[in-house]
This record gives structure tokens, C-alpha cells and sequence, in this order.
């Protein structure tokens, strides 16, 4: 199963695509606006307002220009919000937002696949660290509970921030996901159904134009 | 006599096999201080004693920035997990990669193909 990391925020493009081949990667989403050629590469825009309102028009806005479209939940009304929007792809909490039952529900309900950032562990400390991990683990229970898609992302601001699927097969498990479910979460699968949807064919889930 | 431990008293352990990217070339010495720390950071003082971690020296190959660290099976993703959040060691950046779990260091070897 190829491994992808949807949640890059930055990075230079021969640099990143060097530590992906070492690291085993197939292919990354990345979030910033230069300009990166090259196979693995995927365009995606995260949505970081914090008007509720600008922020469902921005993600309708931007549905057909981007192959991936994430949203950053800054508080749980963002959060809430997101997971009732439809076309977005990943909401991104911020590391200490409560994901609840219900959003969790509605995020399965609309596809709407709840990301896990392994970047807010990486660059904090002690009892910091501490606090987002608890928190992260009780966003996963109720995931989990609700049978809700979720993501795991590197949320890499350079080359250094990558990881490999080991690496996130682990913290899958600490956070008590299995290793089949983390596998699923990483593979190519988002990307194929965003590249059928924006190749003009698509209508809606399960209805195409066959020429 | 020496006295020993009967086999069957003997505990389960697992090897991981890693591979070290860093900026610059990392020793020994550098590299068990930032994987201890890292432990102790993430699983804690007494994590760390049940986990039972060991850094084995004489399987550091400093050319290819390779290595090998035992623990108890029930701790491997605690340390894989510490070793992840590693991203600093010295003035060199790096990123850890996990190459293999093995029982032993034998298929361990065979299995990274050494």
C-alpha cells in the first residue's frame, strides 16, 4: 500500500522530495504556495480562517483548484463547522481542541477525515507535550467510537519534519488505532478520489459520465 | 559454579534496527545522551526501567549512521515513538527511520539484508 503524507506546510522541493525517497514516502500534499514540480508532489491549501462563515466559502471557493482541501480548527465551533462542510477533505485541530461524539459522527457522515499532527508533539516540550498527547488520545477515542475516517500528517515545515510509515504506525497505535486502520489512513486512496473528482468526469459518490 | 538464570526466567526481547538521517555525522556518545533523554522525556524514569532499553555499542556502525536498540516487546512503539521525536541532536538536524522489529539479532541482520 503506498504511503502518503497528506500535511506538509512547507518546504524547498528537491530537499523534500531527497528525504521522501529515503524515508519511503510515495507521495506528500503540501500546503505552501511555491511552486513545487515532480511527481509526488500534491497541491492542497489549508484554510486558516476564523470566521465560520469565510471559511465555508473559502473551502466551496477553492473545491475544483485544489486536488486537497484542509481546514485548521482553531476552536471547536471551527471544528464543528468544518466537519459539517462537505467538501473539505481533513480538518487539522489545533492541539488542544476537543473533537466530541457528535463531530465525529457528522465528520463520518460528510467524509470528512480528522487529522492527528505529529508536528505539535515534535516541536513542544515536556508538559506541553504532555497536554496535546492527552488531548489527542481523547480526540482518538472518540473517532474511533464514532467510526469516523481520521488522518495521521507529519505537519513538516522542512525536509527534517518528515517521518516514515513506521514511525507513524507507532503513534497510530499509541493512540489506539491498529496498524491495518493507520495503513488505510496514509495510503493514496483520498488522492485517487480527489483526482477522478477534479477530472471533470465526476458528478457525485457513484455517479460519473462514461464517454 | 556462576550462577545463572534458568532460560525459561529469561524476558522476551525485541531489536530495533535504525537508521540515523542527520546534517552532519553523529557519534556514539551523542546519539545514546539524545535517545536516553528522549526516553526519559517521552515514556519517563520508570518507563524507561520496565522498558528495559539498551543501546548496543558494539552494533553502532558510525559509516552507514546505523544502529540497534533492544527493549521489552510491549515497550517497541514507545521507542519508536521517542526515537521519532528526536529532531535535534547537537547542531545536526536528523530523523530517525525505524528499519526493522526482530527477535533477534540474527534475523534482524538477515532481515535489513546486512
Amino acid at each position: 500500500m503506498a504511503f502518503w503524507d497528506y500535511g506538509v506546510k512547507e518546504g524547498d522541493g528537491n530537499a523534500l522530495a531527497g528525504m521522501a525517497a529515503k524515508l519511503g514516502i510515495d507521495g506528500m500534499c503540501i500546503f505552501s504556495s511555491s511552486v513545487l514540480s515532480g511527481k509526488i508532489f500534491v497541491k492542497g491549501i489549508l484554510i486558516t480562517e476564523k470566521n465560520p462563515e469565510m471559511m465555508k466559502r473559502a473551502v466551496k471557493k477553492n473545491r475544483k483548484a485544489y486536488a486537497v482541501i484542509a481546514v485548521s480548527g482553531t476552536d471547536e465551533k471551527m471544528n464543528r463547522i468544518a466537519t459539517e462542510t462537505e467538501e473539505t477533505d481533513i480538518l487539522i485541530p489545533c492541539p488542544e481542541t476537543k473533537i466530541d461524539f457528535v463531530m465525529a459522527k457528522t465528520a463520518k457522515k460528510n467524509n470528512v477525515r480528522i487529522a492527528f499532527d505529529f508536528s505539535e508533539l515534535l516541536h513542544s516540550t515536556l508538559v506541553d507535550r504532555g497536554r496535546i498527547f492527552s488531548q489527542m488520545v481523547k480526540n482518538a477515542q472518540c473517532v474511533r467510537k464514532a467510526g469516523a475516517p481520521f488522518m495521521i500528517i507529519s505537519g513538516a515545515e522542512s525536509e527534517f519534519g518528515l517521518r516514515s510509515q513506521s514511525e507513524f504506525i507507532s503513534f497510530g497505535k499509541l493512540l489506539g488505532f491498529d496498524e491495518a486502520s493507520v495503513k488505510k489512513a496514509t495510503s493514496s486512496a483520498l488522492i485517487d478520489e480527489n483526482r477522478k473528482r477534479l477530472s471533470g468526469k465526476w458528478i457525485s459518490p457513484g455517479v460519473e459520465v462514461d464517454k | 559454579m556462576k550462577l545463572r538464570r534458568p532460560p525459561s526466567m529469561r524476558e522476551s526481547r525485541r531489536y530495533i534496527t535504525f537508521r540515523l538521517i542527520s546534517e552532519l555525522p553523529v557519534s556514539f556518545s551523542e546519539l545514546k545522551g539524545a535517545v536516553t533523554n528522549s526516553a526519559l522525556n517521552w515514556v519517563g524514569e520508570k518507563g524507561v526501567s520496565l522498558a528495559n532499553v539498551k543501546i548496543l555499542r558494539n552494533l553502532w556502525d558510525e559509516s552507514r549512521q546505523e544502529g540497534w536498540i533492544s527493549c521489552t516487546p510491549k515497550s517497541v512503539d514507545d521507542i519508536k515513538m521517542s526515537l521519532a521525536l528526536i529532531h535535534q541532536i547537537g547542531d545536526s538536524k536528523v530523523i530517525f527511520r525505524t528499519l526493522r522489529v526482530s527477535g533477534t539479532i540474527k534475523s534482524g541482520k538477515e532481515k535489513v539484508g546486512k
